[in-house]
């Protein structure tokens, strides 16, 4: 592929043409860029192997061999993305990286408040050399305020929000959400906030500056839990798998394939007629019938016994088994998917949920496709994550016009590290 | 009137759903556009679900539904009869988006399919929200939020390793999706404004759950490891075959504070533990941990016994101090340690209350103003809008079949009684 063609816009996809350059690390602010790629926008991903990307240094690692371009970690934020190293700390850096920007639509940043600022690269910095920049932050306490030098991970942003003390059995201690959830809610709402930005700038030319706390964001969606509180003075706590309308709702254990261990089925009654179909599908005709069980009150009286009932059935199906048996007969249930499971999942797979991208050092790996499924311009995969620096060549070239004495000379004095 | 701008003034949405994906439309509306919701007569379903307001349960008084439909126009509307099709066409006509997350294939069978709608308005984005998609085997598949949950790969990494899985007893999937939902359709949009051409996009809950699962899946992909839940005290499997239990959720005076106990290289663990043992030094206990060799003690390396006897002084150190004492104290020395907040204390927290977060709405039906999650972006330009009070049933009907379609009065009665709107 000639240096050129990488950045030529891809006809037809919704951000054709539109440049972005991407200062950000981690995890929300590079996920929101890489939807961007993913729909045609060019990405300048910028790094230094001199201060990397902590997820370049966290596992999971090709043949389990710690590098810089060996974490899948490093790599799934990054689809679509063309990377340039470059050593932010030195003056001749941050001309080109200000010359960046004159190219650009959109800057992109989530280190903590002041960080791009003291390297003259803050919005204020920015607007000066292009008065239309659109220019998003992303951090975990905002841009003001006395937490914004928090300088945490989406797993502080998840037990600050609520979420870990919401997670758990109401005789223990929380249990705490899987990973750093905050960082997969607080995206989407930047994204879309950065798109209606993108719109109102191409009908206005007036760019501006977004602020994203992810804490802030992601406690949008714990909003009937916020009202409740603030309207009633009632705090929603973790109550294990109970649901405040529906009985029965929980885990139930089943049989294992070859281990044997851990494998559960999701079930959930919402009426009496999914009531009526689990009784008879697992033997409880009896049940169907019964008057006292009709409404969720009378369930809810009865639930020990009745998650007992459920659960002896259970436990001779595996967590498919169980599930195609309830499915066929209305009632809403789910197996319990392990990962592993996600990649043979048929529904996942239908939707063309696994990309598998050849990187440049790891070979071929799985990324998640974007969840929007558009009918005349959906995502595309074009590249794996980049490799760091990976285009530094062509990106000083094409974009930076730069000729090779010059990058020689740039290299020589450590800018492209 | 304020002269500030926001940024989808010019747009309007239709709003069909339910309480699945109701947050789309919310989302454009705190972003400016014209959101109209549409009820059947008699109201939404979803006003069905709580918590209530005052505990009572009442289709105007769902504080879900107030939620997610804050902002947002109300109509109401019997896409049963032909007639209600017909206006719904006619509104299709003049707005810019349509969400809906009826079953899927249930507007289709009304003769609302997405080319019907797009034969009115080829610039129209219909967004589809369902908890697996509109189409492929599990398309008819029944679901809750638990189901979508489970399906999407959470569920097995959510809670204690010696019970079952549990969910957050927050219900995240029907929210969740309606932001993906949003996004999707500003995808959609953005396109249109170059192409002028409307599409139909298609959201699925279980999908959107798969996106939160972090690493976990690559790790399977990379590794073949099945990654597991724990809870607050919970057991690393390492390559090695060794295991630690270890602490995640570390009790306090009054509550859980999130710390991990390791040393080693990595310049941010080891200097954040270094710095939380000089302040246990600076408060006079006697045995804070400084003699320990910590680049030396990675929590990946560390035996059992170690970790167990190096917790004790910092146990007793957490015991003393409030969760709030406790992040304040680690954000002034740059520890990385997080409060485990309970919801008042989410309320009550210093950083929202100067950043003005909340946003208090005046709800005239209820006699009350209640209080929202603020803007979940700030943009300095187009400010995110606090809403207007979700709609009562059919509230606008007059403003938007009589203002915007251009309905006589004759007409509208006409059409209320014969129970189309």
């Amino acid at each position: 592929m000639s240096e050129a063609s990488l950045f030529a816009p891809p006809d037809g996809m919704p951000f054709a043409g539109v440049k972005v350059v991407d200062f950000a690390w981690v995890g929300v602010g590079p996920i929101i860029a890489r939807h961007l790629a993913d729909f045609g926008a060019t990405v300048i991903r910028v790094e230094s192997s001199t201060r990397p990307d902590t997820l370049r240094l966290a596992p999971p690692f090709r043949d389990g061999q710690p590098g810089l371009d060996r974490s899948a970690f490093g790599a799934v934020y990054n689809t679509n993305k063309l990377g340039l190293a470059l050593n932010l700390r030195l003056p001749r850096a941050r001309e080109l990286a200000l010359h960046l920007v004159r190219w650009a639509d959109i800057v992109t940043d989530s280190m903590t408040p002041g960080s791009l600022a003291k390297l003259g690269l803050g919005y204020e910095d920015l607007r000066r050399v292009k008065p239309e920049i659109l220019m998003y932050s992303t951090t975990q306490m905002g841009q003001t305020g006395p937490y914004r030098d928090f300088g945490g991970y989406g797993q502080h942003g998840a037990s600050t929000a609520g979420f870990h003390a919401l997670t758990g059995w109401p005789d223990r201690p929380p249990a705490g959400i899987f990973g750093a959830y905050t960082d997969f809610v607080a995206p989407w709402f930047l994204y879309t906030a950065l798109v209606a930005a993108l719109d109102y700038r191409d009908r206005t030319g007036e760019g501006q500056f977004l602020d994203e706390s992810q804490v802030e964001a992601a406690m949008q969606i714990l909003g009937p839990a916020l009202l409740d509180y603030g309207a009633n003075g009632q705090a929603l706590r973790r109550g294990g798998n109970d649901d405040a309308e529906l009985t029965p709702h929980g885990v139930f254990p089943c049989a294992g394939d070859d281990t044997a261990a851990d494998r559960w089925v999701a079930i959930a009654v919402r009426d009496a007629g999914e009531w009526a179909a689990l009784a008879r599908a697992i033997g409880r005709a009896d049940w169907a019938r019964a008057e006292a069980l009709q409404d969720e009150a009378g369930r809810r009286a009865r639930a020990d016994e009745i998650a007992a009932a459920i659960a002896a059935w259970t436990l001779g199906r595996t967590p498919h088994e169980a599930m195609a048996a309830l499915q066929a007969a209305g009632v809403p249930a789910g197996a319990v998917q392990t990962c592993e499971e996600l990649f043979s999942d048929p529904q996942l797979l239908h939707r063309g949920h696994w990309w598998t991208l050849d990187h440049a050092v790891m070979g071929p790996h799985a990324y998640d496709a974007p969840a929007w499924k558009l009918s005349e311009t959906p995502a595309r995969p074009r590249r794996a994550g980049p490799a760091l620096g990976q285009h530094t060549h062509a990106i000083c070239h094409e974009i930076l016009g730069l000729d090779d004495d010059a990058i020689a000379d740039l290299t020589a004095a450590g800018v492209f590290e | 009137m304020s002269e500030t701008p926001a940024a989808l003034t010019p747009f309007r949405a239709l709003d069909l759903t339910g309480a699945l994906g109701a947050l789309g439309g919310r989302v454009l509306a705190g972003l400016g556009a014209d959101v109209i919701k549409i009820e059947q007569p008699g109201g939404d379903p979803a006003r069905a679900h709580g918590p209530f307001f005052q505990n009572t349960p009442h289709p105007q008084r769902s504080l879900s539904w107030i939620f997610a439909n804050a902002g947002k126009r109300g109509v109401t509307l019997d896409l049963e009869a032909a007639r209600g099709r017909e206006l719904l066409l006619r509104l299709a006509a003049v707005s810019d988006f349509l969400f809906e997350s009826l079953p899927p294939g249930r507007l289709a069978a009304l003769g609302l399919a997405d080319e019907s709608l797009l034969a009115v308005n080829p610039a129209l984005v219909i967004v589809h929200i369902s908890p697996f998609g509109q189409s492929g085997p599990y398309r008819d598949f029944q679901a809750t939020d638990l189901i979508a949950w489970a399906l999407g790969g959470q569920l097995y990494l959510d809670g204690d390793d010696d019970r079952a899985p549990t969910r957050p007893t927050a219900p995240q999937t029907e929210l969740l999706a309606g932001v993906h939902a949003a996004a999707g359709a500003l995808t959609a949009h953005y396109a249109r404004q170059r192409s002028g051409r409307g599409q139909v996009v298609d959201i699925a809950a279980q999908e959107c759950v798969t996106w939160t699962l972090m690493i976990a899946a690559q790790v399977w992909d990379i590794s073949h490891v099945n990654s597991q839940r724990g809870g607050a005290v919970r057991t690393a499997h390492r390559l090695d075959g060794s295991t630690l239990v270890h602490r995640v959720l570390w009790p306090c005076k009054d509550g859980f504070v999130l710390w991990s106990l390791s040393g080693g290289q990595a310049a941010g663990t080891l200097a954040s533990t270094r710095a939380l043992v000089r302040w246990m030094a600076d408060e006079g206990m006697a045995d804070a941990p400084t003699e320990v060799d910590w680049p030396q003690l990675s929590a990946a390396a560390m035996d059992q016994q170690t970790y167990d006897r190096l917790s004790v002084p910092f146990l007793a150190f957490f015991a003393g101090k409030s969760k709030r004492e406790l992040f304040e104290g680690s954000l002034a020395r740059s520890i990385q340690l997080a409060a485990v907040n309970e919801i008042p204390d989410v309320a009550a927290s210093p950083q929202l209350a100067a950043r003005e977060y909340w946003m208090d709405v005046p709800h005239d039906y209820l006699g009350a103003t209640l209080r929202f999650p603020g803007a979940p972006v700030r943009l300095s330009r187009t400010p995110w809008t606090a809403p207007r009070p979700a709609p009562l049933p059919g509230q606008q009907n007059g403003e938007v079949y009589g203002g915007l379609l251009g309905l006589g009065d004759g007409e509208l009665r006409d059409l209320c009684a014969a129970g189309i709107v």
